[in-house]
């Protein structure tokens, strides 16, 4: 399957964080002919491990891609079988009211709604105002009985939406945020078959990042690599957002460069995209990146880490909006990444700052 | 029965960082429970349940575990009139402790807590707050109270009914209870490992290198949740006395299907009735032991209270046996 259909297929694989089985599931299915062994440890972490074709052992490099997505979880049934919900993750509440969900109860999957009163009958203050989670609904269009008897607090619920395509290689949905680079580790994958490499690639779809990257840490600790690198989404250009907080879209690659950030990987990287033509763009995050590169980096006696992000609009809501080309260079930009490393540069990491 | 257990523990007062007491109790007690009992360097109390047959057919490691500490405070500054000042270990509001008994944990002082005037109520801050210990002066206080020194809220706990027990921050010890009786009644298939851990209320600290140590196959967190079965309570709509709360969610962690339906199972099975807990709001060990190591599939059993404030949490026994029914027949 191409990256682009891919993409678009898994965009919409409801995967929710802590329960990611069915994206892990489709990921295995179609990447399993690239790579030597496609495992799920005890948390729910796909490692896609393909061994490195030298004489001696490669050095390791893991390249992570959460596989979770934002989603809500009933609370409660309310009176007259109206589900009262939390969320895993931080969707925006303003853009809750009026989309189409799934309830994905024990036995069955129920479409619904997100409702709540409607402007006709709110006061002009409540008019002003966002409606708040807590006053936030699911309708599922069935007696509070039939509620009672096929949906239970703690069941997981996912906005409905298929991918949609826009001119100019662009495509909106949900869950852009983080399939998107799930996508380029399977473009990654299909760019390097028939290629040798000293280097033992693990490919993972990392679990809960939306709730504290938590699958990145532990599958980084269980493989232990000497290179890791992340690959998320950043914020692209946005009309009324200041030019110096986004990046462009259609621009290529955003190479992280930061603290955080091992510089002799963004250097290579950056390198690496030059040398084979890949237009790049550089982000500078003083801090925390707020992706599976943090928790990484300081895994046990620590490892060297990169971030490539996908510049994306309308994040943390269902219609993501990015271009698939970014998506494309990533993958490729990985490939050529990875076919450069050997045990000399490896070496040369523990050298942090004498760059 | 976990009545006992609990009527025992109770009198444990455990500040977070200072769970000596109630650690050294549990060691000695453990002792007759359980086949190995230590110590780690944080104060972390474990115990060890093997199986009654040999540990090359056991399957798996199963850790359970409860946290010792409590909300506390410790004392930060002591004045020429012999009152004291106090920082808050844990989730409090200032706002809440006037009035409050305190016992300092190292001599057993008891102070009462009062406020400056001229403060709005809704602007209450620690610094507005002082603890009288009746001393006449700094001196005189300095006998008893060293700055440093660690307390918790003071108050006996009560029966209410024959089935409703009522007390201060009463978390730590239900856990604790649950834990004990668990360890005591299974006649476990699986390999058991009981931790009873440290500093819970300052980021899971003891449950953090607990799990590292144990390297379980699944970790089961016991602690509490609070009910919303009082009038016009928020969500959730936890009740007392309608059995254990299977964790789904917490602000720590989300509980993976797999894992909160094994706990579901095990519930039906030994015909337990249950609760099903989505609390944003309540905090837990189970991320601390979950993100160990390679990760550790970790869920959670939770008793439910009733806190209408910190000096009175009401449980309810059914609900502690129920817990312990559940656990048991996971272990087994």
């Amino acid at each position: 399957m191409d990256g682009k259909e891919f993409l678009m297929r898994l965009s919409e694989v409801p995967g929710g964080s802590g329960d990611e089985r069915n994206v892990g599931k489709f990921l295995i299915e179609h990447t399993k002919n690239l790579v030597d062994s496609a495992t799920v440890d005890a948390i729910g972490n796909v490692v896609l491990f393909r061994q490195g074709t030298g004489q001696i052992n490669g050095p390791k490099v893991m390249i992570a891609a959460h596989m979770d997505e934002i989603t809500l979880m009933v609370q409660k049934i309310d009176q007259g079988g109206f589900l009262r919900v939390v969320q895993v993750g931080g969707f925006d509440p303003r853009t809750l009211l009026g989309q189409e969900v799934v309830v994905h109860g024990q036995t069955g999957n129920y479409v619904g709604v997100i409702g709540a009163k409607p402007p006709h009958l709110s006061t002009p203050e409540e008019r002003k105002k966002t409606v708040p989670l807590q006053d936030l609904f699911v309708d599922v269009a069935m007696p509070e009985t039939m509620v009672q008897a096929c949906i239970q607090v703690g069941d997981r619920i996912t906005i409905r939406r298929t991918c949609m395509p826009l001119l100019n290689e662009r495509l909106a949905g949900k869950a852009m945020d983080n399939r998107a680079s799930v996508t380029a580790l399977m473009v990654c994958l299909q760019e390097l078959q028939g290629k040798h490499t000293q280097a033992d690639v693990y490919a993972v779809g990392t679990v809960q990042e939306e709730i504290g990257s938590k699958g990145a840490q532990t599958a980084a600790f269980a493989i232990m690599p000497d290179v890791a690198i992340a690959v998320d989404v950043c914020h692209g250009e946005t009309p009324g957002v200041a030019s110096d907080l986004v990046q462009e879209i259609g621009g290529g690659p955003v190479l992280s460069f930061g603290p955080n950030i091992h510089p002799k990987i963004f250097t290579r990287l950056k390198e690496i995209a030059k040398q084979h033509g890949i237009a790049v763009q550089v982000e500078v995050t003083q801090g925390a990146t707020w992706t599976d590169a943090d928790p990484m980096q300081i895994v046990q006696a620590g490892i060297a880490t990169g971030l490539i992000s996908i510049a994306l609009r309308y994040m943390h809501t269902s219609v993501e909006t990015l271009s698939y080309d970014d998506v494309h260079q990533v993958g490729k930009l990985l490939a050529r990444f990875i076919e450069s490393l050997d045990h000399a540069f490896v070496e040369g990491l523990t050298c942090y700052l004498n760059n | 029965m976990t009545k006992t257990w609990f009527e025992q523990l109770m009198h444990l007062k455990s500040p977070t960082g200072e769970e000596k007491l109630m650690a050294s109790w549990l060691k000695e007690t453990l002792k007759t429970i359980a086949d190995d009992v230590f110590e780690d360097v944080l104060g972390n109390v474990y115990a060890v349940k093997n199986p009654r047959r040999e540990m090359s057919e056991v399957k798996e490691t199963i850790m359970l575990s409860a946290h010792m500490d409590e909300p506390s405070f410790t004392v930060i500054d002591i004045d020429d009139g012999g009152f004291l000042r106090i920082e808050g270990i844990g989730d409090w509001h200032a706002v809440n402790l006037i009035g409050a008994r305190l016992l300092f944990a190292r001599t057993q002082t008891i102070g009462v807590v009062g406020v400056e005037p001229h403060v709005e109520l809704a602007d209450v801050a620690f610094r507005h707050l002082f603890v009288d210990i009746a001393a006449k002066n700094r001196k005189d206080a300095e006998q008893r109270i060293a700055v440093g020194d660690l307390a918790t809220v003071h108050g006996a706990v009560e029966t209410m009914t024959s089935d409703v027990f009522v007390g201060p921050v009463l978390s730590n010890r239900i856990s604790c209870a649950v834990l004990l009786e668990v360890l005591q009644k299974a006649n476990n298939q699986s390999k058991m490992v009981a931790v009873f851990t440290v500093q819970k209320q300052v980021g899971s600290r003891g449950a953090r290198v607990a799990s590292y140590r144990v390297n379980s196959d699944l970790a089961v967190v016991i602690d509490v949740t609070k009910a919303g079965d009082t009038p016009h309570a928020e969500r959730p709509s936890l009740a007392l006395g309608q059995g254990p709360a299977i964790k789904m969610l917490d602000a720590t962690m989300v509980v993976a299907p797999t894992v909160r339906d094994r706990l579901i199972d095990c519930a039906n099975k030994a015909g337990v009735t249950y609760q099903r807990e989505v609390s944003p709001a309540t905090t837990s060990d189970a991320n601390a032991l979950f993100v160990s190591r390679g990760g550790i599939p970790t869920g959670g059993v939770s008793i439910v209270t009733r806190q209408a404030s910190f000096f009175s949490n009401m449980v309810h026994v059914a609900d502690m046996k129920k817990a312990v029914t559940l656990l048991t027949t996971l272990v087994e």
